[in-house]
């Protein structure tokens, strides 16, 4: 695959909450932007998240110019504090905030409905993009299911798969799908399903699920693999959560058929449902075969931190054995990672 | 123990509430409150009374708590940290704020009662929620969220107000009441002269030397929020006016050399830190959490009036929020400086701390960011704190004066 050559018109967004569809519609690519680690900048708090802090550098070096915008959801409060920083300082990237409540209740819906039509309306006027009509709206709407349709053909394939290295290569489509034009992302998982069906099968050997908020390095991936383990789930904010339910193709009004789809699909930390995190995680497990579960935290994500200890003990109760990994967003601690992850996966075997 | 040290803490202030102390009355009525909790017969609310409009569940017979406020005694107390350690050792990380650590770990003892209903509010904090979420699991309890959205519109106004009534009716299955609109009328009626009485409070802070400030200001301006809606919270506020009246009567008090602007929270814990800034002669003569963001409430029109109200959080949505119109308060109030208190979970307020310090520069004022754990002892570092205080208040002799 190639980078998209559409830089001018790329849109760039923060959480996996963000329609796409909207994006789309308005005339841009959209790119989950996950810059390389930077410095944080004295003016974010050091205490907050190196994801938040990488952008926020991200922002000041320039290396959103090129873009139409960035679109920041209310992931966490450390979110609407970038959205703060973001327009006070970094003015020559414009940024749009999208409200998202915690709950998906009908009136939730309907509210997010009227704050994506509010998104809609703000990529029209300040990020010049299209105006965006129902038209045009279902057409992206389609679009973003087929991707979707595809990705949970190749997380089934990845599921079912006793083959070596598929974990890391399911993992390296969750990143393409980032920072990949749509048509390319598509060849791609399409490729991947043509192939993996055909390779051979390795013996069998402990199945992990990795789980957590924003697991993008993929040296997690490479050392559950290095262990001997295969990878058979990713239970992420980049990962199955993102590309699981479809929009409704045929509802009356595509902005509450987004709402509702964006709401109801297994949330992540940031919503509420403890209990119904843990029903999907067992999904996941009963799915893939997953014996075990590897749990990424952020350093300083704080609805994550809240969440480890219910799904620790809660998959403790299940009987599937739980690692929390807490790691930085610049990948650091590296060995003592590997160590950890070697002697779980020896336990597994 | 909590019970045991809430007894006496009742029976220490007894004396002062007779004597007609504001704040031997204040702390009287808020161990009162909490001992009231763990009496047989009642129905237990536990709420964000910073947050969630009170007015709502003082027209109800259910005794509200505040799981996090009860957190804060408990480190005012000095017995917090085994709770804070309970939730440790069964895997909490050190991320997850002291007071919902004291709070997680409280509840594995017993230590607070159990509720029948728990009620938040989607912003401050996505801590507050997660913890509200997890304590109602433990005690398999309904937990109820309001979710706030972040910007004011006919919209949102109508979404909380929905969520408001729809969370009354929830509260008055709970404590087998229909909800009687004219006692919502007066929890209105007194949160308006509650409102108002701060209103004279804030006035005569502008008054040098402050009459008032320091961990009393700050603190009252929180926890007192637990009675809004009923009556305590007005004589509370009137009592304390009236000594501030007093005191401004009575100079010449003890001089002043310069005036803080608080931002946030304080720590609960014992700390030296107002008594350095009081030996500086540096006083708080203002703090954000006092400040008045909303308008009377409508007693005909309670629901739009409280959804409104909760809108117009400063610490919801931008955070510009927390700084519209700060020069002119500044300038209102002769401050100097200002302080963050940065506790290191709480990012919605931290996370905000550049743009804090750039607005306070561009009144022309000095900003610290003082970062301490607001519950937890054990992190604290008293020099540290000294040094930089000191260091702060040198900053602002040097200011012209």
């Amino acid at each position: 695959m190639t980078q998209t050559t559409e830089r001018a018109r790329e849109v760039l967004y923060t959480c996996s909450y963000v329609p796409e569809e909207i994006l789309l519609a308005a005339g841009f690519a959209p790119r989950r932007f996950l810059p390389e680690s930077r410095p944080g900048d004295a003016r974010v708090h050091p205490n907050t998240c190196g994801y938040v802090r990488s952008l926020f550098a991200a922002a000041l070096d320039g290396t959103a110019v090129d873009t139409a915008g960035i679109v920041i959801a209310n992931s966490c409060d450390a979110m609407r504090r970038l959205y703060d920083l973001w327009g006070a300082y970094a003015g020559n990237v414009p940024a749009a905030f999208l409200d998202i409540p915690k709950t998906a209740d009908a009136d939730a819906i309907e509210m997010f409905a009227v704050d994506l039509r509010s998104l809609a309306e703000t990529l029209h006027s300040r990020f010049a993009g299209r105006l965006v009509d129902d038209a045009g709206l279902r057409c992206a709407i389609r679009t973003c299911n087929e991707t979707r349709s595809l990705m949970q053909e190749a997380f089934a394939a990845q599921h079912a798969a006793q083959n070596d290295g598929v974990g890391t290569r399911v993992f390296d489509l969750c990143l393409a799908s980032a920072a990949h034009a749509r048509n390319e992302f598509d060849a791609a998982v399409r490729q991947f399903l043509a192939q993996v069906s055909q390779e051979p099968r390795s013996a069998r050997r402990p199945r992990i699920m990795i789980a957590g908020g924003l697991v993008h390095r993929p040296d997690v991936v490479a050392a559950i693999e290095d262990a001997g383990a295969h990878v058979v789930a990713f239970d992420t904010c980049l990962g199955s959560r993102h590309y699981e339910t479809c929009v409704d193709e045929g509802a009356s009004d595509p902005f509450v058929a987004l709402a509702a789809r964006y709401l109801t699909r297994p949330g992540c930390a940031r919503m509420q449902g403890f209990e119904e995190r843990l029903r999907w995680m067992k999904h996941l497990a009963d799915e893939s075969g997953a014996d075990a579960v590897v749990s990424c935290l952020l350093k300083f994500c704080g609805p994550c931190a809240y969440d480890v200890q219910f799904l620790s003990e809660g998959c403790q109760r299940l009987g599937i054995p739980f690692l929390c990994l807490e790691g930085d967003y610049d990948g650091s601690g590296r060995e003592q990672m590997t160590s950890r992850i070697e002697a779980f996966v020896e336990l597994r075997q | 123990m909590l019970t045991k040290m809430l007894q006496g803490m009742e029976q220490q202030t007894s004396a002062d509430k007779e004597k007609g102390s504001a704040r031997g009355m204040w702390l009287n009525a808020w161990s009162r409150q909490l001992l009231k909790a763990y009496e047989p017969g009642h129905k237990i609310a536990y709420v964000s009374a910073y947050a969630f409009p009170m007015e709502i569940l003082a027209a109800f017979d259910v005794v509200p708590f505040d799981f996090e406020l009860a957190s804060g005694l408990m480190s005012v107390m000095g017995v917090a940290v085994p709770s804070m350690e309970a939730a440790e050792h069964s895997g909490y990380p050190m991320e997850v704020c002291a007071f919902h650590r004291t709070a997680l770990g409280a509840a594995t003892v017993q230590e607070f009662p159990a509720p029948d209903i728990l009620v938040t509010t989607s912003y401050f904090c996505d801590g507050k929620v997660k913890t509200n979420e997890l304590l109602g699991i433990r005690h398999r309890k309904e937990t109820l969220l309001l979710q706030v959205p972040a910007t004011v519109s006919k919209e949102s106004l109508r979404y909380v107000e929905k969520q408001l009534r729809d969370i009354a009716h929830r509260i008055g299955e709970v404590a087998g009441q229909r909800l009687d609109e004219d006692r919502l009328r007066a929890a209105v009626r007194s949160s308006n002269r509650a409102t108002h009485a701060q209103r004279v409070m804030l006035e005569l802070q502008k008054h040098r030397p402050a009459p008032w400030g320091g961990r009393d200001l700050i603190s009252f301006s929180i926890n007192s929020q637990l009675f809004t809606g009923t009556e305590t919270r007005v004589q509370l506020t009137e009592a304390f006016t009236g000594e501030m009246r007093r005191r401004i009567a009575g100079e010449p008090q003890r001089t002043e050399k310069h005036r803080i602007y608080w931002f946030a929270w304080l720590p609960a814990y014992q700390t030296e830190l107002f008594e350095i800034l009081g030996e500086h002669r540096v006083s708080i003569a203002l703090c954000e959490t006092a400040r008045i963001h909303w308008d009377d409430i409508d007693e005909e029109n309670p629901f739009e009036g409280l959804a409104m109200k909760c809108l117009r959080n400063p610490f919801i949505g931008a955070g510009t929020r927390r700084t519209e119109g700060l020069a002119e308060t500044m300038d209102d109030y002769h401050i100097d400086g200002a302080i963050l208190f940065a506790t290191p979970a709480c990012k919605h307020s931290n996370a905000a701390y550049g743009l804090l310090r750039d607005t306070v520069a561009a009144c022309g004022r000095s900003f610290l960011t003082l970062d301490m754990d607001i519950s937890d002892p054990r992190s604290h570092a008293p020099g540290q704190m000294r040094t930089r205080l000191e260091a702060f208040i040198e900053v602002l002799d040097q200011r012209p004066q």
